[in-house]
C-alpha cells in the first residue's frame, strides 16, 4: 500500500516573480510502505526543496500530497501530526539543534510527542547509545564536530519513531565507519518495524547497496524513477542528470567491454564481488 | 623550505556548564607533530571528533596551542603580529559553507577575500570569473547567496579561496553535498593548482576513494597522527585503518578481495581500469 504519494506537484521560491523557474516542476511519484527510497540528482536540482514539501513544512503552488491516502492540503488534516509521522533529518543539522545539552534536545522531541519526562529521558539515552555518542550526552551541541552534531539531529528524529524517517544527505560529514552503521542502523528500523525511508544522497554505490527505489532530479523534474540497478545502468538517464556512474556501474561496463558476460542485476559490492571471482 | 611545522601540539577546550563555569576540559589535539612541505598535497582522514578540524583551524590561529607550537612559513601562530600575514598566507574552507559566506551576492561574496589582499578590480574580475568557470558555475555569478542550494554553497566557498590563490589551501570536506561529477571537477582543478602553482593542498575528507588526488594521507585517531604515508601504500593497511574508523575506499577494497581469492591484483589499485588489469 502506498503510504506517500505525490501527484503533480509544482512549487517556486519566488511566487511573485513570473520568469523564475519552478524548483519542483510537476512531480510525480507514490512511495509504498518499507520502502528504501533514495533522491538522487546534482547539487540545485531540487532534492531539498522536495523532501521539504513531504511533512508539508513547504506547500506545493499546486498539486497534492496523499499521506495514507488522505491529502495533507485539505482542511481538516492534523500537519503537527504529521510531522510526528514522518520525521525529517535537514541537510545542516546544525539549525535543528538548540538546547544547551545533547541529551535536552534529544529528549526535547520525545516529550513533544507526549512521553513522560522519565520516558523521554530514558529512551533519549538509548538512542544516543544506538548511535555511539552516549559520550557526548552532557555537552554542548554548539560546540561539537560536525558529524558529532549530525549523529544529534539524527537520535533527535528517531526518538520520536517515526512511520517515515527522511533524511537530505546523511553520509555528508560521517566517518567511513560511521555511515556503514547509519546505513546498518537504518536498514533494521526498515526491516524490524518496516519504516520507511527516503533518503538524499550523492553516494550512488551505496544507492545500490540499500535503496529499493532510486528517484532521478534534474532542473526540478523527474528524470525516472525505477530499481537502483535499472536507473544507474542507463547511460541516457544518468546523462540527463549530469551525474557520474557509481563504480560498480563503471566496472560492470568495463567487464563487458572486455567481452565476458555479467549479471546486471546483482550490483551490490558482494554480488559484484562474486561476480568478478566467477567471471568466465 | 619549510611551509608548515608543528611541533608537540595539544589542544584542550574547556566545556562549560550553562553558568559558564569550566566543568571539565576536552583533548581534542593530544601531541601531534606534522611538518608539511610546500607543494605537498596531504589528505587528512579520521573518525568523527578525531580532531580534524580543530588541527585545521590551529593552522590560520583561529585556536590557538594549549601546548606547543605552530609555524606557517615561519610565523609562530602565538605571535598575534602575525595573525594577519598567516591568514593571507592560508586559504581555508570551513566544513560548513554558511560560516563562511559573507555577502549577500555570489560575486561580491569571493571578491571578499581579495579586497583583503589589496587586489586591484580588473585583476578581481578574471579571477571571479576563472574561479566560477573552473568549478561550473559561471550562471550563478550574481546569484543571492542566501538562496543558494547546499551543494552550490560549498561551491561558491571554494571558489572565494580559489580566487585568492594563496599558498596554502585547507579544505574541510569541500565536497561533502556535491556530487560525484562536481567533485571530480573540484578536485581536478585543486590539483592543477597544486602541480602548476605549487599552492601546498591540505584536504580534510570522508571521501576515502578522494586520497587518490593527495601525495600522502594523515590519518588522526583521538587527537593523534596515527598513519602517515602514501595513498598506494596506506590502503594495504586494512585493518589498521579500520581501527582508526577509516574503510577501503570501493575499488582498492575491491582489489583487495580480489586479490584473496587469488586474483592477480596488488589490492591498491585505485581506478576501474587499474582493477580490471586482471581481466585478460
Ligand atoms: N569549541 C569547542 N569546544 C569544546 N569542544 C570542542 C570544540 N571544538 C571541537 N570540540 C571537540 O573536539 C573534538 C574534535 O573536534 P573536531 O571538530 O576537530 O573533529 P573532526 O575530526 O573535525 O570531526 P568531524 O569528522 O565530525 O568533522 C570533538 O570531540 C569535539 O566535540
Ligand atoms: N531559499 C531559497 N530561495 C530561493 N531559491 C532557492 C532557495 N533554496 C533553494 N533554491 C533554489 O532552488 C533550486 C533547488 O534547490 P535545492 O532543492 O536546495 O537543491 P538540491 O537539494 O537538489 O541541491 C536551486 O536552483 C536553488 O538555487
Ligand atoms: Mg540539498
Ligand atoms: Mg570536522
Amino acid at each position: 500500500m502506498s503510504i506517500l504519494e505525490v501527484k503533480n506537484i509544482k512549487y517556486k521560491y519566488n511566487k511573485f516573480d513570473e520568469s523564475s523557474k519552478y524548483a519542483l516542476d510537476d512531480i510525480s511519484f507514490s512511495i509504498d510502505e518499507k520502502d528504501f527510497v533514495a533522491i538522487i540528482g546534482e547539487s540545485g536540482s531540487g532534492k531539498s526543496t522536495l523532501i521539504s514539501h513531504l511533512n508539508g513544512l513547504y506547500k506545493a503552488y499546486s498539486g497534492e500530497i496523499l499521506f495514507k491516502g488522505v491529502n495533507i492540503y485539505s482542511n481538516d488534516f492534523n500537519l503537527t501530526d504529521l510531522r510526528f509521522k514522518c520525521g525529517i533529518v535537514f541537510q545542516y543539522p546544525e539549525y535543528q539543534l538548540f538546547s544547551e545539552t545533547v541529551i535536552d534536545d534529544v529528549a526535547f522531541g520525545a516529550m513533544k510527542k507526549g512521553l513522560s519526562k522519565d520516558e523521554a529521558y530514558k529512551k533519549s539515552v538509548e538512542v544516543l547509545k544506538l548511535l555511539g555518542i552516549e559520550h557526548l550526552k552532557d555537552e554542548a551541541p554548539f560546540n561539537l564536530s560536525g558529524g558529532e552534531k549530525r549523529k544529534v539531529a539524527f537520535a533527535g528524529v528517531f526518538v520520536m519513531d517515526p512511520d517515515i524517517l527522511i533524511f537530505d544527505e546523511p553520509d555528508a560529514g560521517l566517518d567511513p565507519v560511521s555511515k556503514d552503521q547509519f546505513y546498518e542502523l537504518i536498514k533494521s528500523l526498515n526491516n524490524k518495524f518496516g519504516t520507511t525511508i527516503i533518503y538524499i544522497t550523492h553516494n550512488l554505490d551505496d544507492v545500490i547497496e540499500y535503496a529499493n527505489k532510486v528517484i532521478v532530479l534534474n532542473e526540478g523534474k523527474i528524470v525516472k524513477t525505477g530499481k537502483p540497478f535499472e536507473i544507474l545502468t542507463d547511460k541516457e538517464v544518468m546523462t540527463k542528470a549530469n551525474l557520474e556512474m557509481p563504480y560498480a556501474v563503471s566496472i560492470y561496463y568495463e567487464v563487458l567491454k572486455k567481452g565476458y558476460e555479467i549479471d546486471k542485476t546483482k550490483l551490490k559490492f558482494d554480488e559484484l564481488l562474486n561476480s568478478l571471482i566467477n567471471l568466465k | 623550505m619549510q611551509n608548515i611545522e608543528i611541533k608537540n601540539l595539544i589542544v584542550n577546550f574547556d566545556i562549560l556548564n550553562s553558568e559558564n563555569n569550566v566543568v571539565s576540559k576536552k583533548r581534542a589535539i593530544d601531541g601531534v607533530n606534522l611538518s608539511i612541505n610546500e607543494g605537498e598535497f596531504v589528505c587528512i582522514l579520521g573518525r568523527n571528533g578525531s580532531g580534524k578540524s580543530t588541527l585545521a583551524k590551529c593552522l590560520n590561529a583561529l585556536v590557538l596551542p594549549s601546548e606547543g607550537d605552530v609555524i606557517i612559513n615561519g610565523m609562530n601562530t602565538k605571535d598575534e603580529t602575525k595573525t594577519l600575514d598567516i591568514r593571507k598566507n592560508i586559504g581555508m574552507a570551513f566544513q560548513n559553507p554558511d560560516n563562511q559566506i559573507v555577502a549577500s551576492i555570489v560575486e561580491e561574496d569571493i571578491a571578499f577575500g581579495m579586497e583583503n589582499l589589496c587586489i586591484d578590480s580588473e585583476t578581481m574580475d578574471k579571477r571571479i570569473d576563472e574561479a566560477l568557470d573552473s568549478l561550473g558555475i559561471k550562471e550563478l555569478r550574481f546569484s543571492v547567496t542566501s538562496k543558494l542550494s547546499g551543494g552550490q554553497k560549498q561551491k561558491v566557498s571554494i571558489a572565494g579561496i580559489l580566487a585568492m590563490k594563496s599558498k596554502i589551501i585547507v579544505l574541510d570536506e569541500p565536497t561533502s553535498m556535491i556530487d560525484k561529477n562536481g567533485r571530480k571537477d573540484l578536485l581536478d582543478r585543486v590539483k592543477k593548482l597544486n602541480k602548476e602553482d605549487n599552492i601546498t593542498i591540505i584536504l580534510i575528507s570522508h571521501y576515502i576513494d578522494e586520497i587518490s588526488y593527495a601525495d600522502r594521507v594523515v590519518v588522526l585517531d583521538k587527537g593523534k597522527i596515527v598513519m602517515d604515508n602514501t595513498p598506494r601504500e596506506i590502503v594495504l593497511h586494512k585493518s589498521e585503518l579500520e581501527n582508526a574508523g577509516i574503510t577501503l575506499p570501493y575499488i582498492p577494497n575491491l582489489a583487495t578481495r580480489l586479490k584473496e581469492h587469488g586474483k592477480n591484483l596488488k589490492g591498491n589499485e585505485f581506478t576501474v581500469g587499474e582493477l580490471c588489469q586482471f581481466l585478460k
